[in-house]
This record gives C-alpha cells, sequence and structure tokens, in this order.
C-alpha cells in the first residue's frame, strides 16, 4: 500500500517540470506579465509618461531610465517604497504617490515590482 | 387547527420581520457611511482640495445599494472616505512645504 | 562682549528677516531668471511663445501653422459678435474702449468689490448690466470674443499693477500658493510641470514652461478641435492631476490668473494663441 505523500512526492517534481516544459508560467514570470501591462497601462502605473522603460513607445523624461534596477536598489523592499509613497525620500518629488493615494492597489504594486526588477 | 397554524405562522412572521428588520439595519448603516463620506467629500471641498473622482465614487456606491449589492455599496463609500481623509493630509502637507519650491 | 554678540544677533535677523519679506517684484525676477537660466537659449521676450521657444522642432511646425492660424475664425466670430448691439441698442464699445484693446488693462485688483477682474468677466458684466444673458466661460462665443478683443490688443505691454492694499495682496498670495501646491490624487502642482518640469517630456509632449503662459490666451488647442479661455486650461490641468476642477472664472481661478500674469509683467501680449 503506496502512501498517498510518497507518491505526491514523487510525482511533484516532475509535474512542476513538465509544467515549465510545457510553456505554463510560473506564479512568478505571470507576476511580471502583470507588472508590465500596469505599469504600460496609462490609466494605472502610466510609468512610460516619465520614464524610458525596456521596449515602451515614446517614453517621457521627467525621471530616471528604469535599468539596472537591481544595482540601483539592492533592497528590494526599498524600491517598493518608492513607488508606494516617493514623498519619503523627497516630499517635492515629481512622482505620485501610488501606494499612499490608492492610485494602485497593493497587487498592482507588487507586481509592478516584480517586472521593474527585471530591467 | 388554529394551534397548529400559529406554530407555523408566528415564527414564519417573528423570522420575516427580524428579516426585515436586518435589510432595514443594512439600508441605514449604509446610508450613515455615505452621509458621513459626503460630508467629508465636502471638507475637502471647503479648503479647495476635493479629488476629482470622490464624487462619481459616491454616486457609484448609490447606485449598487439602489441595486441591492450592499457590499460593492460599502466597498465604495470606503473608497471615497478614503480618497477625503487622503486629500486633508494632503492639504496639510502642502500648506506647509509649497514655501519651499519658489524659486528665489 | 554681550553687546556686540546682541547687535551681531540683531542684524542677523534683520538681514533674514528682510530676506524673507519677498515682494511680488522679487518674486517677479526670481521667477523669470528661474526660466532664463533653464533655457538660456531662448531670448526673454520669446518666452510668449510657450513651448515653441524652448523646443526647435515643434516651433517649426507651429511657425507654418501661424501661416493659416486656427484661430482666426474665431476672431471673425468674435468681430461679428462685437459689432452686434444688445437688445437695448447698446454694444461692447459702450464698455469698453479702444475698439476692444483692452486686454492690456485686465486682471486687475477692484479696491471696492474686493476681487480680481478678469477680461472675460467684465464682458459678461457688460452684457448682463445690458439685459443680456450671461456667455458660458469656457468655450463658444466668449471664447471668440476673447480672441478678438485679445488680437486687437497684441503687442500691449503686461502690466500688472498690486494696489498697496492688504486684500489685494492676500488675493496674489493665494493664486501664488495654487500656482506651487501640489494637489489631486496624483499629487502635482501647477510648477511641477510647467517649473521643473518645463521642457521634459510627458510620452510624446513637451511642458511648456509657466513664464509667459497667459499672455497667448485664448487658443485655440488641437486637442480640443477649438477655443478655450485661460480657465478652460486650468481646469483641464486640474482634471489631468486628478483634482476636481474649479469653475471656470470662480475666485481662486481669478486670482492664479492675477498671480501668474503678474509673473509675466514686462512681457507682451501675443494672443490668440494657437497650441498642440
Amino acid at each position: 500500500m503506496i502512501r498517498k505523500t510518497a507518491v505526491i512526492a514523487f510525482l511533484a517534481p516532475i509535474i512542476m517540470f513538465g509544467s515549465v516544459l510545457s510553456g505554463v508560467a510560473t506564479a512568478d514570470e505571470a507576476m511580471i506579465e502583470k507588472g508590465k501591462e500596469v505599469a504600460f497601462d496609462r490609466k494605472k502605473g502610466n510609468c512610460l509618461a516619465c520614464h524610458m522603460i525596456d521596449d515602451g513607445s515614446l517614453p517621457g523624461n521627467q525621471g530616471p531610465p528604469l535599468i539596472s534596477m537591481k544595482a540601483r536598489f539592492p533592497d528590494k523592499a526599498k524600491l517598493r517604497a518608492q513607488i508606494y509613497n516617493p514623498l519619503e525620500r523627497n516630499p517635492n518629488s515629481f512622482m505620485p504617490p501610488f501606494g499612499l493615494h490608492n492610485i494602485l492597489s497593493d497587487g498592482d504594486i507588487d507586481a509592478i515590482v516584480e517586472y521593474i526588477y527585471t530591467l | 387547527m388554529l394551534k397548529k397554524i400559529s406554530k407555523i405562522f408566528i415564527p414564519a412572521i417573528a423570522v420575516l420581520s427580524l428579516s426585515g428588520c436586518a435589510s432595514l439595519s443594512a439600508s441605514e448603516e449604509f446610508t450613515a457611511a455615505w452621509d458621513a463620506a459626503d460630508a467629508a467629500r465636502k471638507d475637502a471641498a471647503a479648503v479647495g482640495y476635493e479629488w476629482r473622482d470622490t464624487g462619481k465614487i459616491l454616486g457609484k456606491a448609490k447606485a449598487a445599494a439602489d441595486e441591492g449589492d450592499m457590499e460593492n455599496a460599502m466597498k465604495l463609500v470606503a473608497k471615497a472616505q478614503e480618497q477625503s481623509a487622503d486629500a486633508m493630509v494632503q492639504q496639510k502637507r502642502e500648506s506647509e512645504l509649497w514655501k519651499t519650491r519658489v524659486p528665489q | 562682549m554681550k553687546k556686540v554678540i546682541v547687535t551681531l544677533v540683531a542684524l542677523m535677523t534683520a538681514t533674514v528677516w528682510i530676506g524673507t519679506q519677498a515682494s511680488p517684484e522679487t518674486d517677479r525676477a526670481a521667477f523669470e531668471k528661474f526660466f532664463t537660466q533653464k533655457f538660456p537659449n531662448t531670448p526673454t521676450a520669446d518666452f510668449v511663445n510657450g513651448v515653441y521657444s524652448i523646443h526647435a522642432p515643434s516651433r517649426a511646425q507651429w511657425e507654418e501653422i501661424e501661416e493659416f492660424p486656427p484661430y482666426e475664425l474665431s476672431i471673425d466670430a468674435g468681430k461679428t459678435e462685437w459689432n452686434k448691439a444688445f437688445a437695448n441698442g447698446k454694444t461692447y464699445a459702450d464698455c469698453f474702449e479702444n475698439e476692444g484693446a483692452v486686454r492690456g488693462s485686465y486682471p486687475y485688483w477692484d479696491s471696492d468689490r474686493k476681487e480680481v477682474i478678469t477680461l472675460e468677466l467684465a464682458v459678461n458684466e457688460c452684457r448682463t448690466a445690458n439685459g443680456e444673458e450671461p456667455l458660458k466661460y469656457s468655450k463658444g462665443k466668449m471664447a471668440d470674443i476673447s480672441a478678438y478683443m485679445s488680437y486687437q490688443s497684441r503687442g500691449q505691454e503686461i502690466n500688472v499693477v498690486i494696489p498697496d492694499d492688504a486684500d489685494a495682496m492676500a488675493a496674489y498670495d493665494r493664486g501664488k500658493e495654487f500656482f506651487y501646491s501640489k494637489r489631486g490624487q496624483l499629487n502635482f502642482s501647477c510648477f511641477d510641470c510647467h517649473g521643473g518640469g518645463a521642457g521634459s517630456m510627458v510620452r510624446a509632449d513637451t511642458l511648456s514652461p509657466a513664464y509667459g503662459h497667459t499672455s497667448h490666451f485664448p487658443v485655440y488647442r488641437s486637442k480640443w478641435g477649438g477655443m478655450g479661455t485661460l480657465h478652460r486650461r486650468f481646469g483641464g490641468c486640474n482634471k489631468q492631476v486628478r483634482a476636481k476642477p474649479f469653475k471656470s472664472q470662480s475666485p481662486i481661478y481669478r486670482e492664479l490668473e492675477y498671480f501668474l500674469t503678474y509673473m509675466n509683467n514686462g512681457l507682451v501680449y501675443n494672443g490668440p494663441g494657437a497650441r498642440k
């Protein structure tokens, strides 16, 4: 009588590996994709209005280009904080307080952070 | 016979009137919350800081309540209330900060 | 020794106090300096051309447009309105001298009424004083009449005089505070985009400098597909930062116009204008 847990433990890695091979997005990839969508959406992040980002067209240049993000924000939490409320670092910042003013939901901000962190 | 009927009807009436009371208080709760959120909106307007969408959100809340979707209605009222609260904080913050930006 | 220290402290305090007693004229000089330093290749007088004074590619396009300006129809319509008599037989010429070339006299502080009077406000007061219905302030006939009067007034110097009146100063200060205060869910001040952000791009649009802003209104704005007054643009900008706009010709917008026009003192009226 094979234990259920043993079967799961045996099959799980095969299933996960299989899902990657079959092209099903992992949780991370899905989030990154969502993050790019929200960032580029004019009615949501609209980040291209002020930042050069990746392959985005007609980027603005009020803010710095979003490149080398891991180097610029070694602490991911600090990147999230900057998007949530840029006024903490600089009360005169041009950047809208996306979290503080509920411009974006927490979920949207989390997704954007995952995307931006890949740049 | 009467006893049997009353055994069904009296509890039934009780349940009906109780549930009637319950929905009355839900809409009373909504009205109270909506009125408070609208008052907050007016406070923000009085200092010139009302946000663009707050009134619209309150309108949507009323529409949701009229359709009986109380959960959504209360969510929208809370959203509107938060907008006015954030606007008041913004006004206080700016009443000091604006001077620091004037070119010298 | 104590006397020396006390005197020194008193002198220092006095210096700081004088430094912080900014007058409108010191404000204006600092405002002009901010923009002329930011855009050193733009001659001061050219700032009345807004974004075209700081962005060569769009200037070339604009100069072409100015050969057949889109606001010409509006000037013609405004002239027709100007010449039409009211029901009581009077005309706008009975309210405004110089065939309408009076833009240089507005906005001004009315010490009796204790408010800022703008050109558009005065046009409607002329109408109602003569038994006519007031016009809406943002576009349509009012924009046409304003376009005609602005065209007549081209070349007049911008010279707002703030009378020696505490209420007038308070109005100027309210306009000034409005200009520099962040507002709306997006938390932008006018100065964010048109001061520090002037010359930068928002997507494909270049932000215009606030210096010279009120010289060329009303404008034909391509985005509107028609004419609009200065207060129409104020409202639009407020909406864009997700702040609830104020009504055209509301006191705060008139005070903002008062402050902004003062900042343009010394420049020249060149309206009506054409913009994106």
